[in-house]
């Protein structure tokens, strides 16, 4: 009745049924949730770049915690390690990971996509993303894996490349990206720091090599500097720089999770900072109450507890913190709103700056056709525009602090001009103070350059956190990130015996060296 | 190899329709139970003198071949005395088995549900009555299986309601998978991996396993490692645990049994909490707004003012008059934490509904589960349906089916972790004074929240009233076969399996949660499917009287489907409606499908000379998806040899009833998750909700298309001797396995772009023993006995290698310290921050204060060795019995010491309070030497220092334990009278009930963080319960 055969059938009806075959099964195993990586959307992985960048330099943990306190803008009024100079381990990790492993990677990808197909405009973007990208890590760090970076195929342990390389790179980058970079119809997409302006990028990008020119301008001699500033600058056509506050590089964040200003994010279950004692200290003096620098209104709000603009000192213990001004927590001023609203911009270079930048260009005769006393103008030019940026706040803030402004048309350039003939006067004797200071007050909410930009010219003096953990220095440097001891260890250590010093805090950058 | 494995089949198959056989009769008949009269199925019926046999179908019947020449037939079958029977001529022998609780089992289960002589096996095999897994009372039957099977470490994670248990077999393995044996439920497959992910999800869901029903299992077998597993291929490198469901054995028209469960818990331990000093910092406290308005209002220690001596302090429930808080009592409630748990309360009512006839066997089963947990406001409730069925509607063919549907309702299941979601987070955070009771009003009436402290935690009945982790989950699973029997000696089993539920989770927080405080919203949909189907062709051929050949070679696709709907909103527009809809930010949305296949061949057969010296032989090749081409085809083989000594050589005594010796060499390869080998953009949540620019993202973990299956190579030699008619039997197995090309994430530097790159690398070895001994100390006349059971077993674990260049892998981290693989250590080393040291070893000091040095291994999480001890006392229908069950060595890492002592909540942070403390260890004094520390420090200061997240070395304990993990006392009735009522029993017992020895304070130290390879953290996990359960069963 029953046969094998019938059986041996039966086995091969159901398999048939079920299906088995090997090159089915290959395609089993094809992700159906991805796109695979040989597709081209240079436009979907700019957008997440730029965001990712800007979310890593602007979150709490780098741009905060360690830029804004460590340059004393912002001070921790409780779990204040990091004020005291004890960045956590997962932290310094994560900074590096993120940097290489997320925008890092895709901005290398975009200029491999744009450099197969002829796209030279998003070759442009990618190339000023990417030394701005780079340039904030070699910063941090000092020697990091730069020309072997990102070829995985090759080497999973690229060597480190020495600071010095690495700038000279970034400055043909930025040449070739100027290049490059034409208002010729070449559409770039995605773009969300820009929107596809094509000469708001060859600005950016010849602001940012002005920049990271004044950071080693330390290992430079003042000739090369002087003809290398006055090539830019003295030919803006071929050169053009930031104009204004409107070519100022800032992605303006969004009102709803998740494309908010992530200090935004931060403050929605947290309150942790209060704004420097130091800060607050530059900006108000209670002995002149009424001639402030009118961006404190902007940059503190008055304590709980009542009375004036109060800061907080940076680096006390915990303890110290909770108690300083009866309480802590109530007698000192929060961050302003307009920094942690969810629109509040993450700025990646102001125009502010860049005054800043060219006056200490004129003032220490490193710019051709400019003297030393023009320093003056592009210092006000600076001054004028910060209090610019920020001048609709200031106009609704005034009639608030101070009743005289009540129910009068205010203006900002009375502001302005207040300022300017009581602290923020010029002064050619201390020159170089002074642009240094307004170029600090400028830069709040930037806490990384502002640091790095303190770290090149010990401006303005800063004093160290009282309680710091860092014997007795505030940082100039991070620690390679734990991470790199166990994955890279044979080529960091190359790079460690190069430092001079010690993977420590207080181990100069090679342009931080003297 | 598929292609040659294919024409050996063929090969085989074609033999095998050639007649070789010499002239025979047939015997068929029935096995009864003498007493019951019920069918026995899987009766071995054998030839004396031969090793030609057979086994009865569930029907008790058997059909046998034997020569002409034969003389006598041994029927033999478990727990029942065997006996040899007369041939003379005859064609039908029907039998009658009497029960022998004492005689050792005879039939197991092994791999594909095939039965088999016990004697005749190559490796260890336990086995757990479905009665001890019954009365145990568990919701989850891997925790009944506690201290009763050698060679597992079993580690339920918490008494929250449907937690999951992790059990390990032979140590692990592998780094890459949860190491946990495959479950396989009357042939279907089910894994125990977890519904959710614990540690990211913050909400245990339970695992894989927690849908099996305790009341419908008839036995547990425990297969421990590839050599007794090869057979189920990949999935099976870790061991495979038998589940066989009960089938209707009622010999009249039908039969109904009832079983009934109540079991009440209560948390087994909780922290010793201090209760001298009250909220606050610094000896000081005064309430204003509970976030820093008032003096150290903020803050969630008890480094406050001290308690009872008749302090007036404003609190937070004190009275507002004009404005002003008014100071009330300063008061200790020492049970403020012990009275937030209630008694959690399981019922479980299972009824049984059976028929079995000549031709047919259908069982149905149905169980009602409700629980409530110990945790305020949580509970779950199982509905569960069973359905066994058997048809041999002529004697050439039978059908088999089983159907289980099961449905797991929770209106909320307490949270996990170190998260201000998790009440026992909030306890080692809390202000002694705070009176539990006046919490339970979460809000006042306009409508704001009611708490002790707004900067860090929310009202602890605001997060289990308002806060709701949801779920529900269908799940069907069952397999439907039909046997063709060609001959007596030759069937064809064809079958399929599948395994499909439907996962449905939710999460919310209410407007005001100390995280979200706009509120969230979360849904997550989970279908999961497995199909399996089969072809088994067995054949059974005696070749001469001397030797006997059996062979099964079977074929099987396995194919796996997932689609996982994940939405979220972070923020709600308006208050108290959960539906996605009312989301005030853009739903985050995700979706993932996940497909796998595996196609196999596979064989295995037995070589029997004697019947009493047997060599058997498995060999399988799988083809998986996941693998790169070329590589995904991989053969692995076994072979066992084991002899019956005291048969080989005559040598049966009274002293000597039985040996046996056995060794087994095996492997087993195994695959991966799927889509690894390709590198993919992955899409990001996007840019502006309203003009969506989409976003992508090149993904961490670096892809890599020349994967090739991992190995496990078995070596396995064991001895099994009984001595004094059965009263004595030791069970002794040693292993050696080792696990290579395993397939891992390797880190490899951020600078990459990557940062890490999946490879086959490392390798794992466990060795170790297994130990089982059964003693019958006392057997009476008068129907006392005395049975006692002792299982030991030892597992050294080594990570012999990593890839090249790579010392450490982290299998994972919570906070700063790391679980991870060294060489030359046991997986699992505790990997964080000691105090900083001097050259002396001693800890540094300064200004009395000791602070973190380097991070270094702290402990392992491995145990040495775990044991038990189980006695039973019978006399006639009353039985009590207790277990006892330990482990030792190996270390655990306590969040609940770090944070306690760092919070001043715990009893021990009470030493120096007053007169301040001087740690142990060595300063520098003015001449720059060491000296022992001398400076006095407030306790406060010095348990802030020694007790935080940057050092984990403080917290750091011996995990060791020993456990009354069971008592049970028993009572049955075989017959209520004269009425139809059998089989009444009525037991009561204790589980988990008490912690016997340990040397971690404050909490159980048999606790899991996840379901994975990162153990030995406790991170503030709900505390385990211990339980009294009653149960009633009977049958009419």
């Amino acid at each position: 009745m029953f046969s094998v055969k019938k059986g041996l059938f039966l086995v091969a009806v159901i398999f048939a049924i079920t299906g088995i075959s090997c090159s089915k099964l290959e395609d089993e195993n094809k992700d159906p949730n991805s796109i695979s990586i040989t597709e081209e959307h240079p436009d979907m992985l700019l957008t997440h770049s730029i965001e990712e960048l800007g979310d890593l330099i602007f979150d709490v943990w780098l741009g905060h915690e360690i830029g804004s306190c460590w340059v004393q803008h912002m001070a921790k009024v409780q779990y204040t390690d990091e004020d005291r100079y004890v960045p956590r381990n997962d932290v310094i990790n994560d900074i590096w990971t993120t940097l290489y492993a997320g925008p890092g990677i895709e901005i290398q990808r975009i200029i491999d996509i744009a450099k197969k197909n002829g796209h030279d405009n998003y070759q442009g973007v990618a190339l000023v993303l990417k030394v701005y990208l780079f340039s904030v890590l070699t910063d941090l760090y000092g020697d990091i894996p730069y020309s072997e970076a990102f070829k995985p195929d090759s080497t999973l342990t690229p060597k480190y490349d020495t600071q010095e390389s690495i700038y000279s790179n970034f400055m043909q980058a930025l040449e070739l990206a100027n290049t490059l970079l034409k208002n010729d119809g070449q559409v770039v997409d995605g773009d969300i720091l820009f929107d596809g302006d094509i000469v708001k990028w060859k600005r950016f990008a010849n602001s940012l090599r002005l920049r990271l020119l004044l950071r080693m301008s330390n290992k430079m001699d003042a000739q090369s500097l002087k003809s290398a500033i006055s090539s830019i600058v003295n030919n803006p056509t071929t050169y053009p720089i930031f104009q204004s506050n409107s070519d100022n590089a800032a992605l303006h964040y969004l009102g709803t999770t998740p494309n908010n200003n992530p200090l935004n994010e931060t403050y929605k279950t947290r309150d942790d900072h209060r704004v420097s004692k130091t800060l607050v200290d530059a900006m108000y003096n209670p002995n002149k109450p009424d001639h402030p620098d009118w961006r404190i209104m902007v940059y503190a709000d008055v304590p709980d507890a009542g009375g004036y603009w109060t800061g907080l000192p940076n680096g006390l213990t915990s303890a110290k913190a909770a108690a300083y001004n009866g309480n802590g927590f109530t007698g000192t001023s929060r961050i302003g709103s307009y920094f942690i609203q969810p629109e509040a911009p993450g700025m990646f270079m102001s125009y502010a700056e860049l005054q800043f930048l060219l006056a200490e260009v004129a003032y220490k005769d490193l710019l051709e056709g400019v003297s030393s006393a023009d320093a003056q103008t592009f210092y006000e030019n600076g001054i004028r525009a910060s209090y610019y940026q920020f001048q609709d706040e200031i106009l609704e803030k005034a009639p608030e602090f101070y009743s005289q402004f009540n129910g009068v048309v205010l203006n900002i350039d009375d502001f302005i001009n207040d300022f300017l003939a009581n602290d923020g006067a010029w002064n050619q004797v201390s020159g170089l103070q002074k642009i240094a200071k307004q170029k600090w007050i400028a830069m709040f909410d930037q806490g990384v350059q502002a640091w790095f930009e303190w770290r090149r010219t010990g401006l303005p003096v800063l004093v160290p956190a009282e309680d710091g953990l860092n014997n007795g220095k505030i940082p100039i440097r991070l620690r390679y990130p734990s991470d790199e001891y166990s994955r890279n260890d044979e080529q960091l250590n190359v790079a460690l015996t190069r430092m001079s010093g010690s993977d420590d805090l207080n181990t100069p950058v090679w342009w931080n060296e003297h | 190899m598929k292609q040659s494995l294919c024409a050996v089949l063929t090969a085989f198959f074609i033999t095998l329709n050639v007649g070789l056989w010499a002239q025979t009769v047939r015997i068929t008949g029935t096995v009864i139970d003498a007493s019951e009269g019920y069918p026995l199925q899987g009766v071995s019926v054998t030839l004396v003198g031969s090793v030609k046999g057979t086994v009865t179908d569930p029907f008790g019947r058997y059909d046998i071949e034997v020569p002409e020449i034969a003389k006598r037939v041994r029927f033999s079958y478990i727990g029942y005395k065997s006996q040899e029977i007369e041939i003379s001529g005859r064609s039908v022998i029907d039998v009658e088995l009497m029960q022998d609780v004492i005689e050792v089992k005879e039939v197991t289960v092994t791999a594909l549900g095939i039965m088999r002589a016990e004697k005749a096996t190559g490796y260890a095999i336990q086995s757990v009555k479905g009665e001890d897994v019954i009365q145990a009372s568990e919701q989850n039957v891997v925790n009944s299986l506690q201290g009763r099977i050698a060679g597992a470490t079993i580690t339920n994670s918490s008494g929250a309601v449907g937690a999951s248990t992790r059990i390990v077999l032979r140590g692990v393995n592998s780094l890459n998978t949860d190491n946990q044996p495959i479950f396989v439920i009357d042939n279907v497959i089910v894994n125990n991996s977890n519904f959710g992910n614990t540690s990211t999800e913050g909400v245990n869901r339970g695992s894989g396993i927690t849908d099996i029903n305790p009341n419908d299992i008839e036995s547990v077998t425990v297969l421990k490692g590839p050599n007794a597993a090869a057979l189920y291929g990949s999935r099976a490198a870790n061991g495979a645990i038998l589940i066989k469901t009960k089938l209707a054995n009622a010999n009249n028209d039908f039969g109904v049994s009832f079983n009934s469960t109540t079991t009440l818990e209560r948390p087994l331990r909780l922290p010793d909490f201090q209760n001298v000093y009250g909220q606050g910092t610094g000896g000081v406290f005064e309430f204003v707004d509970g976030k820093g308005g008032g003096i150290n209002d903020h803050v969630d220690e008890s480094w406050g003012p001290k308690l009872d001596i008749g302090l007036m302090i404003p609190q937070w429930n004190s009275p507002i008059e004009g404005g002003i808080r008014q100071p009330t009592p300063w008061v200790s409630y020492p049970n403020n934490v012990k009275d937030f748990f209630e008694v959690g309360k399981t019922f479980t009512n299972n009824v049984a509904i059976e028929s079995a006839g000549d031709n047919y066997s259908v069982r149905f089963s149905y169980t009602n589960t409700e629980q409530s947990g110990m945790i305020p406001n949580t509970d779950q409730s199982k509905n569960a349906v069973m359905l066994n069925t058997t048809i041999s509607p002529h004697k050439y063919i039978a059908f088999n089916a089983n159907l289980s549907y099961v449905n797991t309702h929770s209106g909320n299941i307490p949270a996990y972790g170190y998260s201000t979601q998790n009440v026992m987070e909030q306890f080692i955070w809390f202000g002694r004074q705070v009176d539990i009771a006046d919490l339970k009003k979460y809000t006042y009436s306009d409508g704001s929240k009611r708490n002790w402290n707004y900067s860090y935690h929310n009202n602890p009945y605001f997060t289990l009233y308002e806060n709701l982790n949801g779920l529900d989950r269908d799940r069907v699973f069952g397999q439907g076969s039909a046997t063709v029997k060609f001959t007596d000696w030759m069937n064809l089993k064809l079958g399929a399996s599948i395994d499909n539920y439907n996962n449905y989770n939710t999460a919310r927080s209410a407007f005001g949660d100390i995280d979200s405080p706009y509120g969230y919203y979360g849904e997550s949909k989970k279908t999961f499917r497995e199909l399996n189907t089969d072809f088994l062709l067995t054949v059974n051929k005696k070749v001469s009287d001397k030797v006997g050949f059996s062979f099964n070679a079977g074929g099987n696709i396995m194919k796996q489907y997932s689609q996982t709907l994940l939405s979220y909103a972070t923020e709600l527009a308006v208050p108290n409606i959960y539906n996605l809809q009312n989301a005030n930010v853009p739903i985050v949305s995700s979706n993932v499908i996940y497909k796998k296949q595996i196609n196999s061949l596979y064989y295995n057969g037995q070589f029997v000379f004697n019947n009493a010296l047997f060599f058997d032989f498995t060999g399988r090749n799988d083809w998986s998806s996941t693998l790169s081409k070329g590589k995904n085809s991989y053969f692995y083989p076994s072979f066992n040899i084991s002899g019956v000594l005291t048969d080989l050589f005559d040598i049966q005594t009274r002293t000597l009833s039985f040996a046996k010796l056995r060794a087994g060499w095996a492997q087993v390869g195994s695959d991966t998750d799927p889509y690894q080998l390709e590198s993919v953009y992955k899409f990001d949540q996007g840019w502006n909700a309203s003009t969506k620019l989409a976003t992508i993202y090149i993904p961490d973990n670096l892809a890599n298309s020349n994967l090739k299956p991992q190995r496990t190579n078995s070596l396995e030699i064991g001895a099994d001797l009984r001595f004094f008619l059965n009263r004595i039997g030791i069970d002794f197995t040693y292993y050696n396995q080792k696990t290579y090309d395993q397939i891992i994430n390797l880190p490899i530097t951020a600078a990459t772009g990557y940062v890490s790159k999946i490879v086959n690398a490392g390798e794992i070895q466990n060795s170790g023993i297994e130990i089982s001994l059964n003693v019958v100390p006392v057997k009476t006349r008068t129907g006392f006995e005395w049975n006692t059971t002792i299982n030991y077993s030892l597992n050294r674990n080594v990570v012999n290698k990593l890839a090249e260049g790579l010392d450490k892998y982290v299998l994972g981290n919570y906070w700063s310290l790391d679980v991870i693989a060294k060489v030359g250590e046991p997986v699992g080393e505790l990997y964080g921050y000691d105090f900083a040291r001097n050259a002396n070893g001693k800890i540094i000091y300064v200004d009395g204060l000791p602070y973190q040095g380097q991070m270094r291994s702290l402990g392992n999480y491995t145990p040495d060795w775990v044991g038990s001890i189980s006695n039973e006392f019978r006399y006639k229908n009353l039985s009590f019995s207790f277990l006892v069950d330990m482990r030792f060595g190996g270390e655990i890492y306590s969040m609940t010491t770090t944070w306690g002592r760092y919070a001043g909540v715990l009893k021990e942070t009470l030493i120096g309070r007053e007169g301040g403390i001087v740690g142990v260890g060595e300063m520098l004094n003015e001449n720059g030497e060491w000296v022992a520390n001398n400076v006095v420090v407030t306790a406060e200061e010095y348990n802030k220092a020694a007790y935080n997240n940057n050092i984990a070395y403080s917290s750091i304990f011996d995990a060791s334990f020993i456990k009354l993990r069971e008592v049970r006392i028993g009572y049955t009735i075989p017959r209520l009278g004269n009425s139809n009522v059998k089989n009444v029993s009525f037991s009561i017992v204790g589980r988990n009930l008490a912690l016997l020895y340990t040397r971690v304070p404050h909490i159980d130290p048999e606790t899991a963080f996840s379901n994975g390879n990162v153990q030995g953290l406790e991170f503030g996990q709900l505390p385990s319960a211990r339980s009294v359960s009653l149960n009633i069963g009977f049958k009419f």
